[in-house]
């Protein structure tokens, strides 16, 4: 019983396994590492490269892939920090930054849902016009001096841990609720692993896959509005970097690059460990780009090796 | 006799490449009217000197997406190669040496030795070659900067950067290699056999291998050519401009991935075609040069480029199912 838990979970409690390792090394070379406040800004950090790997997940799981999902969080970013700066009510610019989410992922999922097209060309074309979008808005400026009432995610904290993590809790629940365990989920992971089994076994592909774009826009959406509060500014480029983490996390936690294999968990815990590390890299002033390496390294590795041991 | 002849015209006007060619007359007819500059032979061929960079990686990125790969560390790797050039070019002038062979002889191999980097990876690892390359590209750029530490290389020696210079009548020389590149390819993928193999790995790589075809030699030989043209290309870019940043090259592989699906060639490899590409790389440039030309904002400019390229390739990709069904 206990062996055949362990054995569908081998991947997880391997990433485990590296998260604590690496967690050891950071605490004994660092000694603000493992104090609360730090776990408390770890918790902060995780949330913004959490949401977009749900979203990017998800489109993995269907086969796909979302690279405009950064350029979606930097439109978004952009749309709210000038709305608010003009003086707009928060309600109304949360509102029109939503729908023009929904309108990014919408025109990702009617292109390579409904049309069926190449997911990861389309996306990196659509990321071309969104960042285009968003810097003519901007002209290619941040936009700061947004008002006090919008900054909420800056430092409110409930029951000790900041605001975003409880929503991020929030996200990761509808994901598996959605992903998991109703139909619609399951017929996803279908689609993901043979698109045309599915398609004559009747299940509506093109509806599902662009349901799957909308909800990697909704989570681009959160991640805006998220960042845009907590660093006070609105910037096109935000999210530039957190797209080919977020395809790391994914697939070093498990989800399958050819689509229809994976569970979140492994992705979450992906996340965690890209997180401690920029935060370790951080304490202990090691260069950016350093960090950049290890990711890279890291995500060779590991899918190496997994490669290798795991069949 | 007429429906030979409407069946000839059909034929011409199918192929990608001309039709892309025909688009890039007619939009050329457009600026020329709307823009006083545009008809002018240094206009001309300054849109064909300066997209020639491109148009040699184009050919490159056509032949990996062939054989069914893709490389989205195009830009680091050209960066990593450019800024090596680049510090040999000083060193070699501190020395007192001016060995412009030697220099293009030496981007070439780190170009070579990069992209075989990535090939090796592929094959030992089994992984699609995005994941690879995603993850190579996160490497490479991180340990230029590292190195690096951001700044640029300037003051390149004389002897270098006047290398791009020698002209015939304007036309560059790097004009002169796209152009001679282009011809060896197609003749390459008509009538020779290892054209035609790299096209059967890319076309089915299991069906490939059951028949006798080495399919790793193939990958690491057309990962080798790609790692030549890059070097080949950095070479010329840093020339030319006689600086190199270590975020040089950001972005190239929107933009040649774009012109290879526009070109007419299939993302899942089986498709060599070069002339279709370049002409997608032209009409790119062209649009550029016009917007350019037309006096649009830079901000403009961006989003109109991205909105260029995504409906090119939406028309195109639309344009090949339409065939496949007819099919």
């Amino acid at each position: 019983m206990m062996t055949g838990v362990l054995k569908n979970k081998k991947n997880e409690i391997g990433m485990l396994v590296i998260l604590l390792v690496l967690w050891g090394i950071f605490s004994m070379s660092e000694d603000s590492f493992s104090t609360i406040s730090n776990l408390q800004q770890i918790s902060k950090q995780c949330v913004e490269l959490g949401f977009m790997t749900l979203g990017m997940s998800a489109c993995i799981i269907s086969g796909g892939f979302d690279l405009s999902i950064g350029s979606i969080v930097g439109l978004n970013s952009i749309l709210i920090a000038t709305m608010l700066q003009n003086g707009t009510g928060i309600g109304v610019v949360l509102l029109v930054s939503a729908i023009c989410s929904i309108a990014c992922g919408a025109l990702n999922g009617l292109l390579i849902g409904c049309l069926q097209m190449q997911p990861m060309v389309i996306t990196l074309g659509t990321s071309a016009v969104f960042t285009g979008i968003g810097t003519v808005i901007s002209k290619g400026h941040a936009i700061s001096g947004l008002p006090e009432q919008f900054l909420v995610f800056h430092a409110t904290e409930i029951a000790g841990l900041p605001l975003q993590f409880w929503l991020f809790i929030i996200g990761v629940t509808c994901f598996v609720v959605i992903f998991q365990y109703s139909k619609f989920g399951r017929e996803v992971y279908l689609i993901g692993s043979n698109y045309d089994v599915a398609y004559y076994s009747g299940l509506p592909c093109r509806r599902n896959i662009f349901w799957v774009y909308v909800f990697s826009a909704c989570t681009a959406f959160g991640v805006a509005v998220i960042m845009t509060s907590r660093m006070a500014t609105g910037r096109i480029d935000f999210a530039d970097n957190y797209v080919m983490q977020s395809v790391s996390a994914a697939v070093i936690g498990g989800i399958s690059v050819y689509g229809g294999k994976g569970k979140i968990y492994g992705a979450i815990i992906g996340v965690l460990i890209f997180t401690v590390l920029s935060n370790a890299f951080n304490l202990l002033e090691l260069s950016r780009y350093l960090h950049q390496i290890v990711v890279g390294v890291i995500l060779l590795i590991v899918l190496g090796i997994r490669r290798k041991i795991i069949k | 006799m007429n429906e030979r002849k409407e069946d000839m015209i059909f034929q011409i006007i199918k192929s990608r490449g001309n039709l892309l060619l025909l688009c890039v007359v007619g939009l050329g007819i457009l600026a020329g009217f709307v823009t006083e500059n545009f008809f002018q032979w240094g206009n001309i061929v300054n849109i064909f000197n300066n997209n020639a960079i491109y148009g040699v990686l184009g050919i490159g990125m056509t032949l990996i997406m062939a054989t069914g790969n893709i490389d989205i560390s195009v830009g680091a790797q050209f960066a990593v190669v450019g800024i090596c050039v680049a510090k040999f070019s000083i060193f070699l002038n501190d020395q007192g040496m001016e060995l412009p062979v030697l220099l293009a002889l030496l981007a070439v191999i780190l170009g070579m030795v990069i992209a075989l980097c990535n090939a090796v990876l592929i094959l030992l690892l089994k992984l699609p070659a995005v994941i690879v390359t995603l993850g190579t590209l996160s490497v490479m750029r991180g340990i230029l900067y590292l190195a690096t530490e951001g700044a640029w290389i300037t003051y390149l020696p004389r002897w270098y950067t006047d290398v791009p210079n020698i002209n015939f009548h304007g036309v560059k020389v790097i004009v002169v290699i796209w152009i001679l590149l282009l011809i060896l390819f197609s003749v390459i993928f008509r009538h020779f056999k290892v054209g035609r193999i790299i096209l059967a790995v890319g076309n089915n790589s299991e069906f490939a291998g059951r028949i006798g075809i080495r399919i790793q030699g193939i990958l690491l030989l057309s990962f080798a050519i790609w790692g030549a043209l890059i070097g080949i290309s950095a070479f010329i870019f840093v020339a030319q401009i006689g600086t190199i940043q270590p975020s040089a090259g950001n972005g190239y592989e929107m933009t040649l991935i774009a012109s290879v699906i526009i070109g007419g060639n299939c993302i899942n490899g089986g498709v060599c075609n070069v002339w279709g590409t370049s002409a997608g790389i032209l009409l790119l440039g062209l649009i550029g040069n016009i917007l350019v030309l037309a006096q649009v904002p830079m901000y403009w400019q961006n989003m109109l480029t991205g909105v260029v390229i995504i409906s090119a390739i939406i028309i195109s990709m639309l344009a090949d199912k339409k065939g496949q069904e007819k099919r």
